[in-house]
């Protein structure tokens, strides 16, 4: 028994081995690229770096860090887990909290229940799709984000937009101090979905369920109850995310939650959750919105045109990717 | 012998057929057509075909491209923005004064060529194919974009006309959507057509059976732009102007129509001859909605509905055909027993 003991001496933590394991924590690889873009973009513009400058970039990367941290929670249930709904839902949420807040403060609260409500019905529903009927989930959910365009497009016939009510707006655009609310918002969700997954048994029972959903089943875990609350939650958290969204751009219009859908997904990716799940952590996700924000506001700092910004968006993006999301090759 | 013979062919000659990966998009397809053309049967005239066949064709050649990927496991989210890439250069060569025998084969070539960029990225630098092809649609967006900003332009008459002309009652655009569908079912005869089902069933095996993954999975990405090339020529004919935005809408239904027709998402199985039936009826119930005066509001909603019905219906009674098929297995293995000494 005592040579088994003696046999594995853990190493010792030394500063060496604690630098090691900073390399090679997945969040290191987003750090770099957000301080490598910083870095050019303080070479082309000196101000690129200053205080104002960062809290507007990371308010703006609070919209997309939200809904990605409900896609990486997708993603890490495994089962080819995915949501491409949730730019649909987006632009829903935003249209319901138009509707029921009518312009006004004091119905708010209703607007925000109508909106988890309905956020929480569609993910149920991606969920009885992908795990009842058994159709993919990228086919699932791609089906429901088409559902969802006509029935925000319906929606909004019937009933004309309004303009935000004056705390949305707030929350949207105005600051506590230095710290913009979105901020605090996405740091609110931050505190919470990690508090969630570190400490709740649903949290820890999730990674395992990624991994290996037959283990997990045979472990005794109720599956079904991880899958439909990680769909359920993406759904609510990309309808914060359109209420937010709504605030945050004053209006609301078709369209305002189309670009959210995959770049939520690549967040998430940049960000080291696994696309084969049970793999991830909900820092990853606000690393990889805030190198998406960066990336943005980089290459309008320097003049490019709304065409050559897309062009190089994607080129940077596929360098990234090569960095990142490379997969093992198909070979024994 | 003989009249037991007989009596087993027949019923497994209708066993194949309703067994086919495709069958329930073309039973779909066949009941949505025959539906629209009860209620608006000039659809069945040559003009209503010909606008029928030159308004569906993208959709439909787009879907061949992107079954093929699918078939091998991959995936193409790049599809919508090369046709647009293909549309305004085709467009601007012709407004640069070049003919047709050069405009029209450069343009199929920039579908080919994102096909190749594609597969450098998903199949040698090994990134996930839905994140690389969805980052290669920002650059082919954004070089539309670059080569003609806004809506414009416009293509020699008489191409348009050709789309919009019939030869004996059959209106080219048809035509050309059944020399698509003959074109895929030589591709599915072929050892590459093979090779690509074994490699999207299992690449590991396939690697270990000897076959170049790499290779198979590049052809099908060339093979897959190609297609998406023609089309955005078939696009450039049936608008007959230049459009940067006019492919978005393709990505996503260039996805829905092969899985509807029968084609698995997890590569290996279903035939791409089933990607043409699921583009067909996705296009059909959406007229057939405004056949029944649904308000045009509406429209994407029910269809949207439909869509998601037609999918869960489809992976439902392919389940109910597995089970059938496992039941005609252990049938005929207790045959086979019985036989046996």
């Amino acid at each position: 028994m005592s040579s088994i003991v003696s046999r594995a001496p853990g190493p010792t933590p030394t500063r060496l081995v604690r630098f090691r394991a900073l390399v090679r924590s997945p969040l290191s690889l987003p750090v770099a690229i957000i301080v490598v873009l910083f870095a050019i973009g303080a070479a082309v513009r000196p101000d690129f770096v200053s205080m104002g400058s960062i809290w507007g970039l990371l308010s703006v990367a609070s919209l997309l860090a939200v809904v990605s941290v409900g896609q990486t929670i997708v993603i890490m249930s495994g089962n080819q887990g995915i949501d491409l709904s949730v730019g649909s839902v987006i632009t829903l949420a935003a249209l319901v909290t138009s509707n029921f807040s009518a312009g006004l403060d004091q119905n708010l609260p209703l607007a925000l229940l109508a909106v988890v409500l309905v956020c929480a019905l569609i993910g149920a529903i991606n969920f009885v799709g992908v795990y009842l009927v058994g159709i993919y989930p990228l086919i699932m959910t791609l089906g429901m984000a088409f559902v969802l365009a006509g029935g925000a497009f319906a929606f909004a016939q019937d009933y004309g937009p309004t303009s935000p009510s004056p705390l949305l707006l707030a929350v949207g655009g105005a600051k506590l101090g230095p710290v913009p609310w979105l901020v605090l918002v996405a740091a609110v969700v931050f505190v919470a979905m990690t508090a969630l997954l570190q400490w709740s048994r649903y949290g820890r029972q999730l990674y395992l369920v990624g991994a290996n959903p037959r283990a997990a089943r045979f472990a005794g875990i109720p599956v079904w109850r991880i899958y439909l609350l990680s769909y359920v939650l993406c759904s609510v958290l990309a309808g914060l995310t359109g209420v937010l969204v709504f605030g945050f751009a004053g209006s609301v219009n078709l369209s305002i939650g189309v670009p959210y859908t995959l770049m939520s997904i690549a967040a998430a990716v940049i960000g080291g959750t696994a696309l084969t799940g049970g793999r991830g952590n909900i820092a990853g996700p606000f690393l990889g919105a805030i190198v998406f924000t960066v990336l943005a506001n980089l290459l309008i700092v320097m003049g490019f045109g709304t065409a050559d910004r897309q062009m190089m968006s994607g080129i940077v993006l596929v360098a990234i990717l090569a960095l990142t999301a490379r997969e093992k090759a198909g070979r024994i | 012998m003989t009249p037991t013979q007989q009596s087993a062919s027949a019923p497994s000659y209708w066993r194949s057929i309703v067994l086919w990966p495709a069958f329930p998009a073309l039973l779909l397809f066949v009941i949505a057509f025959a539906i629209d053309a009860a209620l608006n049967p000039n659809l069945l005239s040559v003009n209503g075909l010909i606008g029928f066949g030159s308004s569906n064709l993208p959709l439909v050649v787009a879907s061949l491209g992107q079954a093929i990927l699918l078939i091998g496991r991959t995936i193409d989210l790049s599809i919508g923005a090369t046709i647009s890439l293909v549309n305004v250069v085709a467009v601007s060569l012709f407004t640069a004064g070049f003919g047709m025998e050069v405009a029209l084969p450069l343009a199929t070539l920039v579908g080919v060529a994102f096909g190749a960029l594609n597969a450098l990225l998903v199949v040698y630098l090994r990134i996930n194919a839905l994140l690389a092809t969805f980052a290669v649609s920002f650059v082919a967006g954004g070089l539309a974009l670059r080569v003609q900003s806004a809506p414009g332009g416009s293509i020699p008459f008489e191409l348009v006309m050709w789309m919009m002309d019939s030869y004996a009652g059959v209106p080219v655009a048809l035509a050309l959507m059944l020399a698509a569908a003959v074109a895929i079912v030589a591709i599915k005869r072929s050892t590459f057509m093979l090779r690509l089902y074994a490699v999207g069933g299992d690449d590991a095996k396939a690697f270990a059976s000897g076959i170049q993954v790499t290779r198979v999975r590049t052809i099908a990405y060339l093979l897959s732009g190609l297609f998406t090339g023609l089309a955005g020529l078939a696009t450039t004919l049936a608008i007959g102007s230049g459009d940067p935005l006019i492919g978005e809408a393709y990505t996503l239904q260039s996805i829905a129509a092969p899985v509807i027709g029968g084609v698995a998402i997890l590569g290996g199985s279903g035939d791409p001859l089933g990607a043409i039936f699921g583009a067909l009826f996705l296009v059909v119930t959406s007229e057939l909605l405004l056949g029944f005066g649904v308000s045009p509001f509406y429209q994407q909603f029910i269809v949207g509905i439909i869509i998601l019905t037609g999918l869960g219906g489809v992976v439902v009674l392919q389940r109910v055909l597995a089970a059938w098929r496992a039941r005609g297995a252990a049938a005929s293995r207790r045959r086979i027993l019985e036989v046996a000494p």
